[in-house]
């Protein structure tokens, strides 16, 4: 009589290669599916939405998201294996419907969009609901790479304008600098300054959000408080990052002429919003740290 | 694994599926250039919706006809 072994399958006894291709495989093989759906939709943003400095900063979130997901790879592998069929076809339905609609009738929004729901379908389908929670962040992440529609972004920017260039004024004018304004036309000395879109646009606010997001999940506070507030704060944050800007390309051409204004510095600018942003969310969260702590 | 390759292997070709369908209805795609390609809009008869009765032809409970003639 032959003995049945009835006792579970021990898992140590697999070889670790044949371990690994188990769990690589249909990751691998999902990842082909994907790249060949989304490729063509990233080389046409590259080419073209993503190359302008309204959406500059789409494959900067871009590649963040991939890297953060990269970095959850050993918790989804972790996790335990109960795929969630019905949800994640379901799922699975509403993103390729959604990249279908928006990929052949151009609404970008639908068709990036979509990649969330699809990695998250599938995520549920091969692992589960416990692997794709590890994912929350990542996913929630690659909202900031969607662009907007140009309705709404036109709606937002416009009093954002507004609101930036009247700042400006007020804080130029208190230092004793010969300023005045005509709604988002500033006039400084002989010159004249038009704040544009991407100087105090909408955009620049989903950039700085994105920016202050991240830097909330590399320092990861245990404090649940902190992190809705300064979530919170990135706003005003990025608002004064926004006029810090204005002020400095404002006093640049004051000072060094238009040239300067309009040529490297005009660039540099751009990086001093985003260093003043970082700068003020670092010292935000400092003092931020300082409050709490006190009241524990 | 099986059944997770299973997973994966219908998971793969859904999506390139679902890609080449998109693409090939695009009317901007360069594959699409010579045949045309479908726009949703254009699909859509103009006077979607209207009706014709007694060789008026009526859309928005107004006969068009009627209101040129007018």
């Amino acid at each position: 009589m032959t003995k049945i072994n009835s006792s579970p399958i021990d898992n140590s006894a697999i070889p670790f290669k044949s371990a690994t291709t188990k769990i690589i495989t249909p990751w691998a093989v999902t990842l082909i599916g994907l790249v060949g759906m989304y490729f063509p939709t990233f080389r046409d943003l590259l080419n073209g939405l993503w190359a302008g400095d309204q959406q500059g900063h789409g494959p900067i979130v871009l590649a963040v998201s991939i890297w953060l997901l990269w970095k959850k790879t050993p918790q989804v592998i972790d996790a335990s294996l109960r795929p969630a069929f019905a949800a994640g076809w379901g799922l699975l339905f509403l993103g390729l419907s959604l990249y279908i609609i928006g990929r052949s009738q151009d609404i970008l929004l639908f068709e990036v969009g979509s990649l969330i729901f699809v990695i998250a379908s599938i995520t549920l389908i091969l692992r589960g609901t416990e692997a794709l929670k590890h994912l929350w962040f990542p996913l929630v992440f690659m909202v900031f790479m969607i662009p907007l529609p140009g309705v709404f972004v036109d709606a937002m920017t416009q009093p954002m304008k507004t609101a930036v260039s009247y700042a400006v004024e007020s804080a130029l004018y208190a230092v004793g600098y010969p300023i005045s304004r005509s709604g988002v036309i500033l006039q400084i000395g002989q010159y004249q300054l038009l704040v544009a879109d991407a100087c105090a646009g909408l955009n620049t606010l989903f950039t700085l959000e994105a920016l202050g997001l991240l830097y909330l999940n590399l320092v990861k506070h245990e404090s649940v408080a902190r992190n809705i507030i300064l979530a919170i704060c990135i706003v005003p944050i990025s608002f004064a990052a926004n006029i810090i800007r204005v002020i400095a390309l404002t006093l640049i051409t004051y000072h060094l002429g238009d040239e300067a204004g309009q040529g490297f510095l005009h660039g540099f600018a751009g990086m001093v919003l985003f260093m003043a942003a970082l700068l003020l969310i670092i010292l935000f969260d400092g003092f931020l740290r300082i409050i709490l702590a006190r009241k524990s | 694994m099986t059944r997770e390759l299973t997973s994966a292997v219908t998971l793969c070709a859904i999506m390139l599926l679902s890609g080449f369908s998109a693409n090939q209805i695009k009317p901007t795609n360069f594959m699409a250039d010579t045949r045309g390609g479908i726009k949703i809009s254009s699909i859509i008869p103009e006077n979607f919706g209207a009706w014709k009765k007694n060789g008026l032809i009526y859309w928005g409970g107004q006969s068009t006809t009627a209101a040129i003639a007018r």
